[in-house]
C-alpha cells in the first residue's frame, strides 16, 4: 500500500483529504507544518508521494520542496501541491523547486485521486 | 519706536504688517499734533495703532482655535474608524475560528457515517441467504455505497472552509493597511507643520495586490478600482511532468 504524506496548516483540508486518500485505498500520515513534515522525513519516514500546501506560517511549501529535494533518499519523490494560490509566478517557483504537479482548492476528490493514480499507479 | 523684534513672531506671524500699521498709527499722531498743535494726538494715535494690532491678534487667535477645534474633531472621527477595522479584524477571526471549529465537526461526522455505511456493506455482503434474499442484499449494498460517495464529495466541499479563512485573512491585511493609513493621517493633523505628505491610499491599495493568493481576489481588486480584467490562472490541475520528480 501507497503511503502518503500530507502536509498543510488547515486542519480542515488535513482532516477532508486524509479521509479521501484512505477510503481510496492508500495509507496517509499528516504535518500540520513544513518544519514537523522536515522532522518527520528527517526522522525516516519514507512516503511514496508528499501532497502539500504552499501558504503556511514558517516554512512555506515551496521552502519544503527545496529542503526535502536536498533529503537523502527524497530527491525524487513525487510532490503535488495543493493550494488555493493561482499564481503563475508561484507555479513557476514550484516547477523550478522540482514540483511533481499543482492543483488549485478546492480539489474535488475525483480530481485528485485521478492525479494521485497518475502519479502513483500501483495504489 | 517699538521695533519688529518685539512682536512675537509665533504669536504674531504677519509682524511686519503689524509694524507698518503701528508706525502708520504713530506717524498719523504726529501729523496730528503738527496739524492742530495739540500734544496728545501722538499717543492717542499710537492707542489707536495698538488696538487695531491688538483687534487682528485676537481674530486670528480665535480663527486658528476654530480650526484646532475641526481638526480635532476630524482626528477623533478617524480614531473612530480605527476601533472600527478593529472590530472588523475580531470578527473576521472569530468566523474563521468558528467555521474551523464547525468544519472538524462536521467532517468528524461524516468519517463516522462513511465508516458506519461501509461496515454496513461489508455485513450485507457478508449475510447468508436465508438471512436475506441476494436481491435485498445487492440493494442494499448499492445504498450503503452511495451514501459513502456522496460523503466524500460532502468532505471535499468542506475545502471551503481554507478558502474563506484566506479571504478573511486578506481583508484582515487590508484593514491593517487602512489602520496605518489613518495613524498617519492623525499624525499629520495633530502637526500642521509637518512636511511630510500623507502616502497615497491608493498606492497602498494598489502595493496590497501582492498580496492576494486567489484569482478571485485579484479579479476583485481589478474591479474595485473600475479595471474589469479576468485574470488568466492557469489550469486547476497541472503535473510539471518535465521536470518534477514522479513516481
Amino acid at each position: 500500500m501507497s503511503t502518503i504524506f500530507l502536509v498543510d496548516d488547515s486542519a480542515t483540508i488535513l482532516m477532508s483529504m486524509e479521509t479521501i486518500l484512505k477510503k481510496a485505498g492508500y495509507a496517509v500520515t499528516t504535518a500540520a507544518s513544513g518544519e514537523l513534515a522536515v522532522a518527520a522525513l528527517g526522522k525516516g519516514l519514507k512516503p511514496n508521494m508528499i501532497i502539500t500546501d504552499i501558504h503556511m506560517p514558517g516554512m512555506n511549501g515551496i521552502d519544503l520542496i527545496r529542503k526535502v529535494r536536498t533529503m537523502p533518499g527524497l530527491q525524487f519523490i513525487p510532490i503535488l501541491v495543493v493550494t488555493t494560490e493561482s499564481q503563475q509566478s508561484k507555479r513557476d517557483e514550484a516547477r523550478a523547486a522540482k514540483a511533481t504537479g499543482w492543483l488549485v482548492k478546492p480539489v474535488q476528490p475525483d480530481d485528485l485521486l485521478k492525479v494521485v493514480k497518475q502519479i502513483l499507479p500501483k495504489g | 519706536m517699538i521695533s519688529p523684534a518685539i512682536l512675537d513672531r509665533h504669536r504674531f506671524p504677519d509682524a511686519r504688517m503689524a509694524f507698518a500699521a503701528l508706525t502708520v498709527g504713530a506717524l498719523a499722531g504726529l501729523g496730528a499734533t503738527f496739524v492742530s498743535g495739540v500734544g496728545a494726538a501722538a499717543p492717542i494715535g499710537l492707542i489707536a495703532a495698538v488696538s487695531l494690532i491688538l483687534g487682528d491678534h485676537l481674530g486670528e487667535r480665535r480663527s486658528r482655535a476654530q480650526m484646532r477645534s475641526r481638526l480635532d474633531r476630524a482626528t477623533d472621527e478617524l480614531l473612530q474608524y480605527q476601533a472600527f477595522t478593529r472590530l472588523l479584524r475580531a470578527q473576521a477571526e472569530r468566523i474563521s475560528g468558528m467555521s474551523g471549529d464547525a468544519a472538524r465537526v462536521i467532517i468528524e461526522g461524516l468519517r463516522e457515517i462513511d465508516d458506519r455505511a461501509e461496515r454496513l456493506a461489508t455485513e450485507l455482503g457478508n449475510a447468508s441467504e436465508h438471512q436475506c434474499d441476494a436481491e435485498t442484499v445487492q440493494s442494499l449494498k448499492i445504498e450503503a455505497e452511495a451514501i459513502g460517495a456522496r460523503i466524500m464529495t460532502m468532505l471535499a466541499e468542506l475545502q471551503f472552509q481554507d478558502v474563506t479563512q484566506q479571504q478573511l485573512m486578506f481583508l484582515s491585511r487590508l484593514s491593517l493597511l487602512l489602520d496605518d493609513h489613518i495613524a498617519e493621517l492623525r499624525r499629520m493633523m495633530d502637526d500642521r507643520r509637518s512636511p511630510e505628505p500623507a502616502a497615497r491610499f491608493k498606492d497602498l491599495f494598489d502595493a496590497a495586490l501582492s498580496d492576494t493568493v486567489m484569482a478571485s481576489q485579484r479579479n476583485d481588486h481589478h474591479s474595485a478600482q473600475g479595471a474589469g480584467m479576468e485574470e488568466n490562472s492557469g489550469p486547476m490541475i497541472e503535473l510539471f511532468a518535465d521536470e518534477g520528480a514522479t513516481g
